[in-house]
Order: C-alpha cells, then structure tokens, then sequence
C-alpha cells in the first residue's frame, strides 16, 4: 500500500468535518475517487471526529487524574 | 529567584528578535515552573487539582514585571514556557512510575484512600507525549499548536500571535491534529 499524501488526507479530511455526519461517507467516497489508500487513510482519521471534539479541551482535570495514579 | 526585571528584559529582547537570550531564559523559566508544580502537586494530594493555565499565569507574575509588559509578550512568554510545562509534567509521571501504556479507565486514588474511577477516561500523560513526538515528526507546526493550546492553555488567537499564523490556519491546525492524535492514541491502546 502506498501512503497517501498527506496534504491531500488533511484537505479531504478538514473538508468533511465541516459536511453533515449523514452525508460524510459520500463526500469522502466522491472526492477520494478511486483512490483506495487515500480513502482508507481518510476514514481512518475521521473515525475519531466524534471524540476529537471535545478532546484536550479540558487540559488538566485528566492529567491531574493520571499523573495521582501514578 | 530570578528577578521580575531580568526576565522581562530577557523576554522582551527575545520576541524582538535576539533568539541568543534563550539560552538564559529558559532555565529561568524552568526552574519556576518545577517550584511551582511541586508546590501545586503538594496541595493536589489535599483535594486540589492542577491547572496548567493558572500554573502558567503564577509563573508569569512572579517572573515579569507586568507593568513593563506589551501584551504580546505574555504569548511568547508561554511560547517558552509551553515548552518546559510539558518536560515538567511529562518528567513527573515518569518519575512516578506511570509507564503504563494505554491508560483508560484510570482510577484516581484521593488521599483519604477512597478510589474513584475518573468520569472521563483520562488521557495517558505518557502516551500524549509520544504520540506528540509523533506528530511533530511528520508536522512540527501541528505538534507546537498542540503544545502552545494544551500545555500552555493559550487560546487559538494567542496561538495565533506566538506562531505568526492566522487565527483561521490555528483553528484548521487544531482540529486536524487531534485526529492524529486520535489515531495514534488508538494504536497504542492494548
């Protein structure tokens, strides 16, 4: 498999967060073509939108959490 | 201690330009930063938590004299301290033996020995860190907003100022680094 450029990912990718959860598969499968690799590596990345935004909003509550539990 | 006048003389040469002053703030910096993450570890154990905005804001009032200060200043002050902030909290997880990987579900254990799990799955200090390591690899602008936003609590327009970038790219840089993130967190979970 090749690696997929990287500017192109984040272009599709940081495009698609802007487009409806409902709507992101399409959009992603008409502007990855038939490129496989890019679209795999797209997919790959957009699986944690979801989780990515609310991720390190609030810093230190969790570092506080682990760094006790160490 | 440093004195406040040092340190803004030292701050203000440095985001005028004379990158030579590094080598004599940062020590400055760090040292204040470790004083006071101690300080602030000693009390977490009692019930307090750290929050590295109010660290970095101390930090701040001790080491410079805010009447001698522009504005921009305080951005690039935390363009250092972001720096050191995380070599200070990433060297006292590890000095407190949490190698562990992963790192969900972690239990925080209160002083009283009363153990709750954390109601979000805490993030692996360690874990960041590697995964930052990453990122800058591959984007070192990505790995320095991060760092700039998370360890130094700047917000995306101070950001913004310390990198010379528009608020418009810190915004994109961020979101888009998070799904990096994201997905080398995953990676490493066992």
């Amino acid at each position: 498999m090749n690696d997929p450029d990287r500017r192109r990912v984040e272009e599709i990718c940081d495009a698609a967060l802007d487009v409806a959860a409902g709507e992101r598969d399409a959009f992603i499968a008409r502007h990855c073509g038939r490129d496989r690799d890019l679209q795999r590596e797209v997919e790959a990345l957009l699986a944690h939108a979801a989780t990515a935004h609310d991720f390190l909003d609030a810093p230190l509550d969790a570092l506080a959490a682990q760094i006790e539990t160490g | 201690m440093a004195s406040a006048g040092q340190v803004t003389g030292l701050l203000r040469a440095w985001s005028d330009g004379d990158t030579a002053v590094l080598e004599q703030l940062i020590p400055l910096v760090e040292a204040e930063l470790r004083r006071l993450a101690r300080a602030y570890m000693a009390r977490e154990r009692q019930g307090h938590t750290l929050q590295t905005t109010a660290l970095m804001n101390e930090a701040f009032l001790r080491l410079v004299d805010a009447r001698n200060i522009r504005w921009q200043d305080r951005a690039h002050f935390v363009g250092i301290a972001a720096r050191l902030m995380r070599r200070v909290l990433v060297d006292h997880a590890r000095s407190r033996g949490a190698h562990k990987r992963g790192g969900f579900g972690v239990k925080v254990t209160l002083s009283d020995g009363l153990a709750v799990a954390a109601v979000q799955p805490a993030l692996h200090l360690l874990a960041l860190d590697r995964a930052l390591e990453k990122l800058a690899r591959d984007d070192a602008r990505k790995a320095k907003v991060v760092e700039l936003r998370y360890f130094g609590g700047l917000s995306v327009e101070e950001t913004a100022e310390v990198l010379h970038l528009s608020a418009d790219t810190i915004k994109r840089d961020w979101r888009l680094a998070k799904l990096w993130l994201l997905r080398e967190l995953d990676g490493e979970r066992p």
